[in-house]
């Protein structure tokens, strides 16, 4: 029996009560349909779908009136997009789950991204950081050294049998991705084993290598810096100089904005890309005006490979506040709001600024494109490997500097020791691996969210981390066709790191 | 923009990659749906494919 597809998404338009944006979960579909279509999908919906435990739900748009069917023609071209089927809640939910297996298996196919922990320790001791229990408690002492130029020669060893693992012939070309994180990797004091780490990148092959840095020793490494060595950064900077210097201190309590930011001004005459962080928490969302005016003072808006992205401070380290932090949709709406004000904080890409330019491009480029979904998160769960200086392999960079959670581990061999249960247990996470998730009709637009702040929340390693995710994507969505008809210019947008 | 408009009840901006039928999700069949749309053998859809247990060899021919 026709039935709507329990992936169906609806989308409201502001100011248009006439027309509704609906979304396919799963198969690729974008279309605008009148209120009187879209009423008829909603009044086919077979009810019990689930309602994500943890984050925020919005309501669907409410059925007006009655839910008369459109035309044969209309009915015949739901069904071509998805809209409408005959499949049973349940063989859909099958299907959905099989699909998402086949992306996941897709994506592990890919080459592998590597990122390389040259220390766990970092000059700055910054409060909110996720790692901060490493230089300040006295037991963790021992995970502050730097790694080996041997160390770096066994892992380029094992890099080969990695990549192998993911269908990838020894013998093939291959350009590999190489991150650079800590701690703190681009410590001056650490320049013999990165320029290491660098010579053995390129000899290789090709690389793409990039670092994660406070940017405040940067200038050790100028020679570097480019685009034929390290040539993207992302680097943080939490406000203003006076605000930025309370909160990303040395351990002194001095403060590292202008440092960093004569960094900054270096790393881009020499044509690295870099992307500034701004953790955003309520005691710094009212100076984001004045941090858009250093920006645009140090003229830095002017390279065409500098960006700035928001992100919300996430209260996990036990001594942040949680009343003081947002969510990701609470954040975007305040810098909505702030920047219709003032627009000079159009430099300042929101959290979901990517995703609207990602839904923008089907918009402005309609045709058979089979959008980018998500069976998972993020790489943790399909082909990151992240090795410490000890030759441990974990698959997220917010789980380090624990052996009970690596994945595995580099012998002195060059050989790759992977562990069994935990290389499952992170590679196995996709949106079909939890009964909320695979109900859910934005699930593979949202990967079902962080796992580490899904533990946090629930306990549960495959639980759902909605993050407000339905409100987000609908008002990407909406956002992104508004933007379309209007043809204002679309938002340029540098790489983002993490999507935490 | 390009409208697909078979009817004025909807205006498409991205056609669906694939329809899915009942008769699909008999055996192998969905393997070869899937396969079809994104890519790849029909032996190597499933999640079982993956870093700990080694790929099956490519199709002969």
């Amino acid at each position: 029996m026709l039935r709507t597809s329990s992936y169906t998404i609806y989308v409201n338009l502001p100011d248009r009560q006439d027309e509704v944006l609906l979304v396919h979960g799963y198969t690729g579909a974008y279309d605008k349909v009148s209120r009187q279509v879209a009423d008829f999908l909603r009044a086919r919906e077979v009810k019990g779908g689930s309602k994500p435990l943890y984050g925020e739900w919005s309501p669907e748009p409410a059925l007006r009136g009655g839910a008369e069917a459109p035309s044969e023609a209309a009915i015949e071209e739901l069904r071509e997009q998805g809209y409408l089927t005959d499949l049973t809640r349940e063989q859909e939910e099958d299907f959905f789950v099989q699909l998402s297996g086949a992306l996941h298996a897709r994506a592990q196919r890919q080459m592998p991204s590597y990122i390389f922990m040259p220390t766990y320790d970092c000059n700055l001791r910054c409060a909110y950081c996720y790692q901060d229990h490493m230089r300040t408690d006295c037991s963790f002492k021992h995970l502050l050294r730097t790694m080996r130029p041997a160390m770096i020669d066994r892992i380029f060893a094992a890099l080969p049998q990695i990549e192998e693992r993911h269908g990838l012939p020894l013998d093939a070309p291959r350009r590999r991705n190489i991150g650079l994180f800590g701690g703190e990797p681009l410590l001056a004091a650490n320049r013999p084993v990165v320029e290491h780490l660098l010579a053995r990148a390129f000899e290789a092959g090709d690389a793409d290598v990039w670092a994660v840095t406070n940017g405040t020793e940067l200038d050790a490494y100028e020679d570097f810096l480019g685009p034929a060595g390290i040539s993207a950064l992302q680097i943080t900077l939490d406000g203003p100089p006076e605000k930025h210097d309370r909160r990303r201190v040395y351990a002194d309590g001095s403060g590292s904005y202008e440092r960093i930011a004569r960094n900054v001004s270096m790393a881009l005459e020499r044509g690295v890309a870099v992307s500034i962080r701004i953790n955003v928490d309520r005691d710094n969302l009212s100076d984001l005006p004045a941090v858009a005016d250093e920006f645009i003072a140090r003229g830095w808006h002017r390279h065409p490979r500098f960006s700035v992205y928001t992100s919300p401070v996430r209260a996990g380290n036990g001594k942040t506040d949680p009343q003081g932090v947002f969510s990701s949709w609470d954040l975007d709406r305040e810098l909505t709001r702030m920047r219709e004000a003032d627009p000079r904080l159009a430099i300042l890409a929101r959290p979901d600024e990517g995703l609207t330019a990602r839904v923008r491009r089907i918009f402005d480029s309609p045709g058979d494109v089979m959008p980018s979904l998500r069976p998972s998160f993020c790489s943790a769960h399909d082909r990151m490997y992240i090795f410490d200086p000890f030759g441990d392999i974990y698959a997220c960079w917010e789980k380090t500097g624990d052996p009970d959670v690596r994945i595995g581990r580099v012998l002195p061999e060059g050989e790759v020791e992977l562990r069994i249960d935990q290389t499952e247990t992170w590679r196995s996470r996709t949106v079909a691996s939890n009964p909320v998730c695979r109900r859910c009709r934005y699930a593979l637009h949202c990967g079902g969210g962080c796992a580490i702040l899904a533990l946090a929340g629930s306990g549960k390693f495959n639980s759902n981390y909605c993050d407000g995710f339905a409100s987000r994507f609908k008002a990407s969505v909406a956002e992104a066709f508004l933007a379309h008809q209007t043809g204002a210019p679309a938002a340029v947008l540098g790489e983002r790191v993490c999507d935490l | 923009m390009k409208k697909n408009q078979m009817s004025r009840d909807v205006a498409s901006f991205n056609r669906a990659a694939f329809r899915v039928e009942p008769e699909h999700l008999a055996a192998g069949s969905l393997d070869e749906l899937l396969a079809r749309v994104l890519g790849g053998s029909t032996s190597c859809t499933s999640f079982t494919c993956n870093l700990y247990a080694p790929p099956p060899p490519p199709p002969p021919g």
